[in-house]
């Protein structure tokens, strides 16, 4: 009797998961290389006959005609794939930030040991003269610009080279390696634009920059966040319809009850 | 003496709520790619009258099959090279545990090995060559007839099927379909459109069901009044025999 509640409460539940992911993807529209998220749902299997069938086929014989009516027992969120489609490259004007147009990852090294791959290129040099992230890890491999560096030149290819005092000549300090994957949808989130390999991703395909399409690196520019704000609130305002649909399907059912009880009453 | 008016009203009664059921299965499904609402199909009144003239049913409403109509959804830009949607009739066809199942739900992903998987269950997507497996760290691109590329060579073609007769296709989630009988008929579709970087929506209109609801509801609160009056006037009869 009670069982479209429970079929509403999985679609109110998988619903609210998807408005918050639509509110995490809006959060993140200004961050850089950010990758939207997208709430996959998919239907739980069905049961055709409700037991009331099974016991009324049961008492009444064989000349009960086949009831073939399927009952759905609910959604549920199947996934929360990221969305690897390219931001927009901005230009910033900044030696240090580097966007990658393709499909590649930078590396940078955790404080474990293990590889987390990024998309976003706002990198800055540390004391010891590093290339590093935001948050201080290295590249991988790792690049040291000497103290009296004074130009930074990054190359499509990834090869980092410093003018010397001035100099008109370079010095090649080494190359930025990517990585890709087969499956990029199925990296693990790590949070501060940072994803780890998973079994679903599949390892890292190691290379470098404009080559089998590992993408080229464009220095002085950020690949911005591929969020698109009137899509997310087109998003959010059918979930919401949703969402209210459900809650008045839920009460309007309630009001059916309500109608049996008042008749039971008579 | 049985009154016929409590038996036909509790069986109306019955029927809303499986439409009410059915309503609310189609609103929680609004958001899920590939859905396909289900509506009840009631036994109309005379058809009904004959088969109790025939003794082979009470003469009252009953729920008699679910009908999934053959509307599609409408198509949702994603831009992802592994989101795919049909700009025709007909299915994807995946493998599953019961066999072959047949869905427009054309979320897709590659696992690590390289195999083409739907979003929403993990089953393989079967090609013209059995399941599509892609050399993993390669391009994948659908072609508009529905060719796989990978890093720019085919390597296989979407399987599309459309089944003979839409009735024959049992339901087994709402977004994934199989055949009800292994003597049913598939056809390979002929020309398909393949639409990459989109996927198809449920075919749930929310204003629809909504209405749908609303009628419902007043249809259920019409019969409850009616069996109550009807108490209510029994009662009566009854007050009314009843020696002082």
């Amino acid at each position: 009797m009670f069982q479209p509640f429970y079929v509403a409460a999985t679609g109110l539940s998988s619903i609210q998961d998807e408005i918050l992911d639509i509110t995490n993807n809006l959060s993140n529209a200004k961050t850089v290389a950010f990758k939207k998220g997208r709430t996959d749902m998919e239907s739980l299997f069905y049961i055709e006959k409700s037991f009331k069938d099974y016991l009324y086929e049961a008492m009444s014989g064989t000349n009960v005609p086949p009831v073939t009516v399927e009952y759905g027992t609910g959604v549920r969120v199947a996934g929360t794939p990221k969305d690897f489609t390219q931001g927009s490259i901005d230009s910033t004007g900044n030696a240090m930030d580097c966007a990658i147009s393709g499909e590649g990852f930078f590396q940078v090294k955790m404080p474990d040991g293990t590889l987390a791959y990024t998309r976003a290129g706002n990198f800055h040099i540390d004391n010891d003269g590093n290339i590093v992230d935001p948050n201080g890890r290295m590249i991988d491999p790792s690049i040291v610009v000497p103290k009296d560096a004074t130009a930074v030149v990054i190359s499509q290819n990834g090869t980092v080279a410093v003018s010397v005092n001035n100099s008109s000549s370079l010095t090649e300090l080494g190359q930025i390696t990517l990585s890709r994957f087969t499956n990029p949808s199925g990296l693990k989130s790590l949070g501060q634009n940072l994803f780890q390999a998973s079994e679903a991703s599949g390892d890292a395909v190691i290379g470098i920059a404009n080559a089998d399409g590992f993408g080229q690196i464009n220095q002085y520019s950020l690949e911005q966040s591929n969020v698109d704000v009137i899509s997310e609130m087109m998003r959010m305002v059918m979930a919401q319809k949703v969402f209210d649909t459900v809650s008045s399907a839920v009460k309007s059912y309630q009001g059916m009850l309500t109608s049996l009880e008042r008749m039971n009453q008579a | 003496m049985a009154d016929r008016i409590f038996e036909i009203g509790g069986a109306a009664l019955d029927v809303t709520d499986q439409m009410a059921r059915k309503l609310i299965d189609n609103v929680v499904h609004a958001e899920v790619a590939g859905y396909r609402k289900a509506e009840v199909i009631t036994n109309s009144f005379p058809f009904e009258l004959d088969k109790a003239m025939n003794k082979k049913s009470p003469m009252k409403p009953q729920v008699e099959d679910s009908f999934y109509p053959d509307i599609s959804g409408t198509l949702s830009k994603t831009g992802g090279k592994l989101d795919v949607a049909l700009g025709c009739e007909g299915f994807f066809v995946i493998s599953g545990p019961w066999g072959e199942g047949y869905t427009r739900d054309g979320r897709f992903k590659l696992d690590k090995d390289g195999r083409l998987l739907t979003v929403a269950g993990n089953f393989p997507v079967m090609g013209q060559g059995g399941p599509i497996i892609i050399v993993p760290g390669t391009e994948v691109e659908f072609t508009q007839s529905g060719e796989i590329k990978a890093g720019g060579i085919v390597v296989d073609s979407l399987q599309i099927l459309n089944a003979k007769n839409i009735k024959s296709l049992d339901s087994i989630n709402g977004a994934v379909f199989r055949k009800k009988s292994m003597n049913d008929v598939m056809l390979n579709v002929e020309n398909p459109r393949i639409l990459s970087g989109y996927f198809e929506t449920s075919n749930i209109s929310v204003i629809d069901e909504t209405m749908k609801q609303m009628m419902l509801e007043k249809t259920n609160n019409a019969i409850t009044e009616f069996v109550r009056n009807r108490s209510t006037e029994l009662g009566k009869a009854i007050d009314m025999g009843r020696v002082n």
